[in-house]
């Protein structure tokens, strides 16, 4: 049966900028196939997975969008390697489901679950375990993918693996992820021990974290953008280790893997632009004020991993205009310096993003358009106000560029093709493996073409 | 207690989604389905999820070898038992523009979701009365309720579906054998991509008809709306009297 063409309204999770896309929802192998295979009905195609990413990495109004909702079985699980092989469109949260029984997690996790398997290859993405284990591609042991021309293709660290590392990070534009091998690592509970951190301004949050990185798996913490003056960077360190079953209370110990289900709750409707500010504002406050520094708790992986995920469609308390993320990297040598330049850039506009999250991040992986390095990230929503929304980007960008810095792509909505060439200098060794698998651009994004993957 | 459950359609997104369930609680599984490849990953996949036995049939309900032959074909990849139970979940929706212009296409639509779905149901149901245990599922829909201009040809096929299902459950009454008519809404699967809009507060999951399919086999419920709303609007709808129901454009 081939699959239906519907036109719909799509953007990021940001709800910045919807645009109209003609998007298809193949059924089958075979429905995907004649899909790719008909060049001339849709000679430009991009897959989207959950919309997870920000801007508009997933909307293509020029082109096929390709929603892999039905391809999402898992092809093999080992449970003595932890070794799981599935479909790209398969959830972290199936993920996790099937595999946590066992003593299973994912190896690294971004901060939701409600990604596909596709889009966190595609994006190469990281969790708050990135100054230990490195980003989501270092996890992956082999990809089957479906180039431009229709054929099928094994690619591994070891088979092709100019194509492996292009296509990890790659944003989908060197060919569809089919499948994924993907190494899990070991736990022994559901649950991990969380340590609270208060620190009092940007100092003593970047001291605070070289001290203890060494001794957490995890560690990432919360900035209030508001904090100004010899407060600028005040923050909360959220610290946490894998739980051993002896760590948990007695009454979950029998049953270490298991986690009580929870109720979600729902945003419904789209708040009014004012509410944010005054919201968010208390959050922090009332976290920052209770929290005693050296209080450590036990909390299982959904509270501490994916906050968020427990309020659906959270994205609306930002109001029907939508907001941007801005996530930077600074590396090391210009870290404190470049995150106060944001930091006080933030304030002066008034514009925040009232919480902003900060991480260590630790060496890059082989990937030539993988985000992260050795440095710092600084991850901030900005709700969009129109043009001084964009004139601070423009001025944040700036000073991303002068120390060196860089954009997220799977979180980038408005960086300009000469920011991005300038803080992607392997952006042509990205380029000469996409000519040799898609010469003729089959695979776009609205944001490939604005920062110049592509020629728009 | 572990039993073994064939699927007929085992590919649908319907069924995927009860298979899973039904793997999730240990029943082992029998996938009938007309494509060989997709039949094949959807039982590795569920071997993957829930370490339990899975086989598949090819099946197509346009070939009648197959139609009159599946009951045998279930017993034979079973080790000689009958499945404990059956779920129906095959169907086409030409849509009706299409039906209208190829009355061929029209009869087909027939022949798949009720002429072959009649023979399997009524082979099992007898089978099913001779063992005296068992349990038929059929997935019909809440288009059979009422004739509609837009879509009585589906919706005919339909309702022909439920009387057979309903009729069915009156004649195994106290034989031991369950019979449930699944009366779906709309469901975002492929059937319905471009006429639904999947967003809509009406338009279910097919993990949500999944779990209510699994709690009426639990509770051996004879008739099932999913979503529930559809069992009050399908009220409604049958009830709006003949000569106002010809003035809306359903
Ligand atoms: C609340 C929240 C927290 C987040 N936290 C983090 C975080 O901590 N760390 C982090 O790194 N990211 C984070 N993200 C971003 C998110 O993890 C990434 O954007 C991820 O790529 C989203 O996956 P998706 O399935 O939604 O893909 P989409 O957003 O739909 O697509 C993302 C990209 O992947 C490509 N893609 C998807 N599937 C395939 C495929 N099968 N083959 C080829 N290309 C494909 C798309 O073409 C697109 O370029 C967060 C997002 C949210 C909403
Ligand atoms: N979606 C809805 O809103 C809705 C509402 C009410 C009722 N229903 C009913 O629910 C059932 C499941 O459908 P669905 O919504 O899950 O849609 P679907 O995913 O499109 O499933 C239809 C299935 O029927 C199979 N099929 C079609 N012709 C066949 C044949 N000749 N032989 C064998 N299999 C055949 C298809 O097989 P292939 O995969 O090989 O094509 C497909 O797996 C159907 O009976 C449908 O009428 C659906």
């Amino acid at each position: 049966m081939p699959s239906v063409t519907m036109e719909k309204s799509l953007s990021g999770w940001g709800g910045y900028h919807p645009v109209k896309c003609a998007v298809a929802v193949p059924a089958s192998r075979a429905d995907l196939r004649q899909l790719v295979a008909d060049a001339s009905g849709n000679p430009h195609l991009l897959i989207r997975g959950l919309g997870r990413s920000y801007g508009d990495s997933a909307v293509e109004p020029a082109g096929t969008v390709i929603l892999q909702n039905h391809l999402d079985r898992i092809r093999s699980f080992d449970r003595t390697a932890g070794l799981i092989r599935c479909e790209a469109g398969v959830t972290l949260e199936d993920i996790i489901q099937v595999a946590l029984p066992h003593g299973w997690f994912l190896p690294t996790t971004p901060g939701t679950k409600f990604v596909t398997l596709g889009g966190a290859v595609a994006a190469d993405v990281h969790g708050k375990n990135h100054h230990i284990d490195g980003s989501f591609g270092g996890w992956i042991r082999s990809l089957n993918l479906l180039l431009a021309d229709g054929s099928e293709c094994e690619c591994s660290p070891e088979e092709r693996p100019d194509l492996f590392w292009a296509t990890i990070g790659g944003m989908g534009l060197t060919g569809m992820i089919l499948e994924a091998a993907l190494q899990l690592r070991p736990c022994s509970s559901a649950y991990f021990r969380v340590t609270y951190r208060r620190c009092r301004n940007l100092e003593a949050t970047l001291r605070a974290i070289e001290e203890t990185d060494g001794s957490y798996t995890y560690s990432v913490g919360w900035i209030d953008c508001l904090g100004r003056g010899d407060r600028l960077g005040r923050s909360i360190l959220m610290l946490g280790n894998d739980a051993r079953p002896e760590d948990l209370p007695a009454k979950l110990r029998s049953q270490p893997f298991h986690v009580p289900r929870k109720r979600r709750k729902r945003v419904p409707i789209y708040f009014p632009d004012f509410a944010l500010n005054r919201l968010t504002v208390s959050a922090f406050n009332r976290f920052y004020y209770t929290v005693h520094p050296d209080r450590e708790v036990v909390v299982d992986y959904d509270t501490y991993f994916y906050p968020l995920d427990g309020i659906h469609d959270w994205n609306r308390i930002y109001g029907r205009r939508g907001f941007v993320q801005y996530q930077a990297l600074f590396p090391l040598a210009t870290a404190e310096r470049g995150l106060r330049r944001v930091l006080e850039t933030v304030a002066r506009f008034g514009l925040a993003s009232f919480l902003a999250v900060i991480k260590r991040s630790g060496p890059g992986n082989p990937s030539p358009l993988s985000y992260l390095f050795d440095g710092y990230t600084l991850a901030l929503d900005i709700p969009n106000v129109g043009p001084r929304m964009l004139e601070m980007s423009q001025q944040l960008d700036k000073i991303l560029l002068e120390e060196g810095g860089r954009l997220y792509l799977a979180k980038d909505s408005l960086m300009s093709s000469e920011t991005f060439r300038g803080m992607y200098p392997r952006m042509e060794e990205f380029l000469a493996v996409k000519r040799s698998v898609d010469p003729e651009n089959r695979f776009t994004s609205a944001q490939a073409r604005r920062v110049g993957l592509i020629p728009s | 207690m572990k039993q073994t459950y064939l699927i007929l359609g085992a590919t649908s997104g319907m069924a995927k989604a009860i298979a899973r369930k039904l793997a999730e609680q240990g029943h082992d599984l029998i996938l009938a389905g007309r494509s060989e490849g997709e039949t094949g990953l959807l039982g590795a996949d569920l071997q993957a999820r829930s370490q339990i036995q899975v086989k598949t049939l090819a099946f197509d309900a346009g070939r009648r070898d197959q139609v009159s032959g599946i009951l045998e074909a279930a017993r034979t990849s079973n080790d000689g038992e009958l499945p404990e139970g059956v779920v129906l979940a095959y169907g086409v929706m030409f849509p009706q523009t299409e039906t209208e212009k190829d009355p061929d296409r029209m009869v087909e639509t027939f022949e798949i979701n009720f002429v072959s779905a009649a023979r399997i149901l009524q082979d099992f149901g007898t089978a099913f009365a001779g063992r005296g245990r068992g349990v038929i599922v059929g997935i019909s829909s809440v288009a059979g309720d009422r004739g509609r201009g837009s879509n009585y040809h589906y919706g005919s096929s339909k309702a022909a579906l439920t009387a057979f299902l309903d009729g069915m459950r009156h004649r195994l009454q106290g034989s031991g054998v369950h019979v449930c008519t699944v009366l779906p809404g709309f469901v975002d699967t492929p059937m319905t991509h471009g006429i639904l809009d999947p967003n809509s507060p009406l338009c279910a999951k097919p993990e949500q008809v999944a779990r209510d399919v699994l709690k009426a086999i639990r509770r051996r419920r004879g008739r099932i709306y999913t979503l529930w709303p559809w069992r009050w609007i399908m009220m409604i709808i049958r009830h709006i009297p003949e000569a106002m129901f010809l003035k809306t454009k359903l």
